[in-house]
């Protein structure tokens, strides 16, 4: 099968970084170890950071093709396909997990690294948009005015810490993420939905009228 | 089935949930007292029913352990109002379950496939909860299977769990912290035993294949190339649960014929393999139409030491009970009675647990016994409530007798218990492979 050169770089960095353990020092030399022309890398990716975006971007994607082609996966509701993306996820990170632990720092303060996830996020973000239209479809979450903008976000927030969960995890076949997945995303849609959240707000917007 | 929303999750919270239960429990107390100066009719069993309901919402919502000790404690009737003893039956039954997406992942990690590419059809939805785990139900080659599927992370959460049942069951059922130690060490170690699906499928063949030639038993056929350490697949058993085979209104002669499967199953157990396989929970047995019961679980074995075996059942040997100083030996090698005792501890210690053991052993004596008999019942539960009201039998302390002694005893009061429920007439007299085995 031959792989389109995009494909062949971002393996070669990898593999670079996993015999290595570091990154190469420069653009340069990787492109000389490659054989390729620094224009041809150029034209794929701005840096190495860009580089690593794109395995993140390509590796979500991945990931979206397979819940979506198990058939299993139109019959769950929002909660649960969501439930399934993480799970799929941890299990394709554990794949390339010594890969995850040397980018790890990079990771470290994921908000700060625009950079690295300029790729993924967007992406992440419409696919969550996804569920939590369906979600509101089948009344499984709650529209709000200005806060339903914002679920993505959280969804978002939400991915990133299990992700880190799962990094530090030290459990037998990663149990406490399963774990840490199927608890966290209960809470995350209990919030969504219709719960204890809006007479919280409600009872608090009428306190708040009577010390105005 | 109510979906699972909320999963306690963290220490934290667990403890919340039973601090709430605990605020809720107090507050029926006080419910019960206030409608009580206006009703002075009114009963305690009330009070313990609306109690036991407020418990049981909790403990199903913990799932786990806490369940695990509350279907312990259900089972020894002596220690438990009845009204609690009723709804905690109810736990093996019934506690939500877990996503669909989890059970697909453990699938992948524990056999490395979709349960669909496995069997022909897989339901995602679990059709019954049991203490660690869910049983979902599967097809492979036109054959029904039951799939059990572990708890994430079991194991690990059950030391936290039984820490937190303890402060409550104390409150709750009130019995004294050493005693309540026993259980809850033993539910511990039943536990983590119970969390490793390769034992259990080891085992489970084991004794299968050891009582098949038993009447009227079913066992089922276990699939090792399906199973793994959180998954357990066997062959789905028909029947149905207790209460409903009760319901059905089954003939006299199909309750007998259960009620004798069923003592044959564990007079096998206690004499020949002299281990204790399965818990007579009325939650691990199916009944079938034809009076055949179906067992469906077994937990860890408990083994039953020669040395004990002699002594235990030298007691229910014919004209035993008039040879007082032979039941002393036996009551001092079963640890009943201490060498520090004072003599009117002593006598009354002697005296009460003769009664006891006396009573229990009242079914041998005859050709056959009808366990029907809400009279024989009845005077076990009187005479246990004396033992444990008794000022110096409780100046004495707990903890006495062996541990064997109380996982026997209450095997057997298990098994009672379930024949009194049926209802049925069972041939129980002392056979003579029996009086070989003890040694007489």
């Amino acid at each position: 099968m031959k792989t389109d050169s995009s494909t062949q770089i971002i393996q070669a960095f990898n593999s670079y970084l996993l015999e290595n353990g570091k990154p190469p020092a420069s653009i340069h030399q990787f492109c000389v170890s490659l054989k390729k022309k620094e224009t041809e890398f150029y034209a794929h990716f701005s840096s190495f950071d860009s580089l690593k975006s794109e395995w993140l971007l390509r590796e979500f994607n991945d990931v979206k093709a397979a819940i979506q082609g198990d058939e299993a996966f139109e019959s769950y509701g929002a909660r649960e396909k969501y439930m399934a993306f993480l799970y799929a996820w941890v299990e394709q990170a554990v794949r390339s997990r010594s890969l995850w632990l040397l980018i790890h720092p990079d990771l470290k303060s994921p908000w700060m690294h625009s950079q690295l996830f300029s790729r993924l996020k967007p992406a992440f973000k419409s696919f969550a948009q996804g569920i939590c239209r369906e979600g509101t479809d089948n009344s499984e979450v709650m529209q709000r005015p200005f806060l339903s903008d914002h679920y993505p976000d959280v969804m978002w927030v939400q991915f990133l810490f299990i992700h880190q969960f799962w990094i530090k995890d030290d459990s037998t076949e990663f149990e406490k993420t399963d774990s840490a997945i199927e608890k966290s995303v209960h809470l995350v849609f209990d919030l969504m939905g219709n719960s204890a959240f809006d007479s919280a707000m409600d009872f608090g917007k009428f306190m708040l009228g009577q010390f105005r | 089935m109510k979906y699972q929303d909320k999963i306690a999750t963290s220490r934290l919270k667990r403890t919340l949930k039973f601090i709430g239960t605990g605020a809720k429990v107090g507050g029926n107390y006080l419910k019960h007292y206030a409608k009580k100066s206006l009703n002075p009719e009114l009963s305690v069993e009330k009070l313990h029913e609306e109690n036991a309901e407020d418990i049981y919402n909790t403990l199903s919502n913990l799932k786990g352990s806490a369940l695990k000790v509350a279907q312990m404690l259900s089972m020894d009737r002596t220690v438990l109002p009845k009204a609690y003893a009723d709804k905690f039956t109810m736990a093996q039954y019934q506690a939500p379950p877990l996503s669909a997406p989890l059970v697909k992942q453990t699938f992948k990690k524990i056999l490395g496939k979709n349960p669909s590419e496995i069997f022909d059809s897989f339901d995602l939805n679990a059709c019954n909860a049991a203490s660690i785990g869910q049983v979902h139900k599967a097809m492979k080659d036109g054959k029904t299977l039951a799939v059990k599927v572990q708890y994430p992370g079991v194991a690990e959460s059950i030391r936290t769990d039984l820490k937190l049942v303890k402060p409550i069951a104390l409150r709750m059922f009130n019995i004294s912290e050493k005693e309540l130690r026993v259980y809850m060490e033993e539910v511990e170690e039943k536990l983590l035993e119970e969390t490793d699906y390769s034992l259990e499928l080891q085992r489970s063949s084991a004794i299968s294949k050891a009582c098949a030639h038993l009447p009227n038993l079913i066992f089922a056929e276990y699939f090792p190339e399906w199973s793994g350490s959180r998954i357990l697949t066997m062959e789905w058993l028909h029947g149905r649960h207790l209460d409903e085979f009760l319901k059905s209104n089954p003939s006299q002669e199909n309750r007998n014929l259960a009620g004798q499967a069923l003592w044959e199953f564990y007079s096998y157990q206690m004499h020949t393999l002299k281990a204790v396989h399965a818990d007579p929970h009325p939650g691990n047995f199916l009944f079938q139409e034809d009076g055949k019961v179906a067992v469906l679980d077994f937990g860890c074995i408990k083994e039953i030491p020669p040395d004990f075996y002699n002594n235990y059942f030298a007691l229910i040997l014919p004209g035993i009970h008039s040879d007082e100083k032979k039941i002393t030996r036996i009551m001092e090698n079963l640890e009943m009675i201490l060498p520090g005792d004072s003599e009117q501890t002593r006598q009354t210690i002697l005296k009460m647990f003769t009664k006891m053991m006396q009573l229990l052993a009242k079914p041998f004596s005859e050709e056959s016994f009808n366990f029907g008999d809400d009279a024989y019942l009845n005077s076990i539960y009187v005479l246990g409530e004396e033992i444990a009201k008794n000022p110096i039998i409780r100046r004495a302390g707990d903890g006495r007798g062996s541990r064997h002694m109380l996982y026997i005893n209450r095997t057997y009061f298990g098994l009672y218990n379930l024949l009194h429920l049926l209802n049925a007439k069972v041939k129980t007299g002392i056979r003579k492979e029996w009086l070989e085995a003890i040694g007489e």
